[in-house]
């Protein structure tokens, strides 16, 4: 019992003793997109083959925000961001993602965080880095674009994620889906791939993928609603321990269907405990042991 | 009459030419304190004539913050916070009020700037803005405790300068708070700012405050002095010039413990967009359809 006390002093002392020095940092998301050719570029450029067709640009954005703390302890907040909205078609109406954007943010100071989010075809990034305590950063790259999709077909998208981050983690994957959510959206299927930190429920950086089945034509807002019913397989997924994720999304109707996808890739830094929290957690430990040793407790992993 | 009409349109057409450009939009709150001999740096260096002495270091803060639209639409939004709390002496000792210097320089072509900055005798902040949907604001904010002799009185002040692009009369107002807090037995606030017709949008101005403290704010959990405010605790004087002064007096035969504190703020005005323009243009309008009938005669008879 003692023993195995001295070892989680120890081990407490460690984590210390690295929470007190400065500490490089950084987390990133990439997605690669697998070639999308089974939707058209738009109605009137439809091949042999296509299932469907895009039906709108490509609307992309993307945001970095960063917190410093300079040398004499002066903070820095800022924030930048872009958006696809007033950019040409040239930019906005070629294959996902849109043409290449790349938004960084200008050197603060030495130590301070970088940050960086862009789009390009086929890929989006989003990524940070962090060298001091107590300074914060966080990113996301997102897009969105609208299809039509042809009866009794299905329109897959599929990729390749990477996840970076200076933390040990696993990565892990959810999906729900939420039936008839509102007037104009009849079913969405949410994908996440994320990276597990720990045994912690949070998640740092990922990505998500979302899939929409539209009860209206989404370019003109005022339109009927279509009648259009939820199903139980209105979307298929699929991802892997290497990263490969896919979400298919399925029109059972003999129809046209209006739908979307949404791709969002976010990072967002880990608040790195300060040596006084550690202080804390320790005493609470230390609170713990002798509370469960004075009421005979056996010890709390045997 | 018609020239008249045509003269008018032709004005209200260029101011609306106006708010479509570019427009440079600045403003800034400046204040220079006159030596204040009265009080002595401490305790132990009090000269002949002095009626009181600092007991605290300067204590300052200040931010500016930027918000700038890329022609390609991408923003950005950046805050910087200075404090004096974790500068050293060389910093926050001496004569009010301190120094240190923070400027957002601009980052882009158009782009704001704003600056705030803590000098020995200077406060000021400023900012400037070229674009309608650009924002920017900017406070320089000081504060200092002291202690002032039983029957005693002691002044603070200077000369407040306030620039802004936009047409503004500088305006004065004062209010004491007796009672405040438990800790604070009278608090006199006077403002001087840039006044507008619309008192919808933000403004530019100096803050300056003194308090009568009923508690060595050295020593937060020591008993309190039972100090009563009274009708006479401050004075103030302002003119058109900017000049400011705020005095406190210690109406009692103890010691005195007091405080003053001076912000110098100023934040952008929204440019009014062009439909507002529009607006204002049609309002012209009907205004001057609405005088003409009554303007005529009194034309005629000139004539």
């Amino acid at each position: 019992m003692k023993a195995r006390s001295i070892l989680v002093l120890a081990v407490a002392l460690a984590a210390f003793g690295t929470a007190g020095a400065a500490q490089s940092l950084f987390g990133s998301v990439d997605f690669r997109l697998d070639p999308m050719t089974d939707l058209a570029r738009d109605a009137n450029s439809r091949t042999p083959g296509s299932v469907g067709y895009w039906l709108t640009p490509n609307e992309f954005s993307g945001s970095t925000t960063v917190q410093y703390r300079w040398p004499d302890q002066s903070t820095t907040y800022l924030q930048e961001s872009y958006s696809s909205r007033g950019m040409s078609p040239q930019e906005t109406r070629g294959q996902p993602f849109g043409e290449p954007y790349a938004l960084g943010i200008p050197a603060l100071g030495s130590q301070a965080p970088t940050a960086s989010s862009s789009v390009g075809p086929g890929q989006m990034h989003a990524g940070w880095t962090i060298e001091q305590d107590g300074d914060d950063v966080n990113v996301s790259t997102q897009w969105r674009r609208a299809f039509v999709l042809d009866p009794n077909s299905s329109v897959t998208l599929s990729g390749l994620v990477t996840l970076g981050l200076s933390l040990p983690w696993t990565p892990a994957a959810s999906f729900f889906a939420r039936p008839g959510w509102s007037a104009e959206s009849v079913n969405s299927g949410h994908l996440s791939y994320y990276s597990k930190y720990s045994d912690t429920i949070m998640d740092y950086n990922g990505l998500r993928f979302v899939a929409n089945i539209l009860n209206r034509d989404p370019t003109r807002p005022g339109s009927p609603l279509l009648g259009r019913e939820a199903g139980p397989d209105d979307f298929a997924y699929a991802t892997d321990a290497q990263g490969n994720v896919s979400l298919t999304i399925f029109n059972h109707a003999n129809e046209s269907m209006f739908g979307s996808f949404e791709v969002l890739a976010y990072a967002s830094a880990i608040p790195v405990p300060e040596p006084s929290m550690w202080a804390v957690m320790l005493a609470g430990l230390g609170v713990l042991a002798w509370r469960r040793r004075a009421a005979g407790a056996p010890p709390l992993s045997s | 009459m018609t020239t008249r009409s045509i003269l008018v349109l032709a004005a209200a057409l260029s101011a609306f030419g106006a708010a479509g450009d570019v427009q440079a939009h600045f403003g800034s709150a400046d204040f220079r304190l006159d030596p204040m001999a009265e009080l002595a740096l401490d305790a132990g260096s009090r000269a002949p004539g002095s009626v009181g002495h600092w007991l605290t270091p300067n204590e300052f803060s200040g931010y500016t913050t930027v918000k700038y639209v890329r022609p390609n639409h991408s923003s950005m939004l950046r805050q910087d916070h200075y404090d004096s709390s974790t500068l050293g002496l060389a910093q926050t000792g001496g004569q009010p009020f301190g120094r240190y210097e923070r400027d957002l320089a601009p980052v882009g072509d158009k782009a704001p700037t704003a600056s705030s900055v803590v000098e020995p005798g200077r406060l000021h902040a400023h900012w400037t803005v070229q674009q309608a949907d650009d924002d920017a604001n900017a406070s320089a904010r000081w504060k200092r405790a002291f202690v002032l002799d039983p029957n005693s009185s002691v002044t603070l002040s200077g000369l407040a300068t306030l620039g802004l692009s936009l047409p503004s009369t500088p305006s004065a107002s004062f209010e004491a708070h007796p009672h405040w807090t438990r800790q604070v037995a009278n608090m006199g606030t006077l403002s001087y700012f840039s006044d507008y017709s619309d008192p919808m949008v933000r403004s530019n101005g100096i803050l300056f405050i003194g308090r009568i403290l009923n508690q060595d704010p050295t020593q937060p959990g020591s008993p309190f002095l039972g100090r009563e405010p009274t009708a006479d605790d401050f004075a103030c004087s302002t003119d058109a010039q900017g000049h400011v002064s705020l005095t406190i007096f210690n109406r009692s035969s103890v010691s005195m413990f007091g405080s003053f504190e001076i912000e110098a703020f100023t934040s952008a005005i929204p440019v009014p967009e062009p439909s507002t323009w529009a607006a204002m243009l049609a309002g012209l309008g009907v205004l001057a359809w609405r005088q003409s009938p009554r303007r005529r005669p009194a034309q005629g008879e000139g004539a």
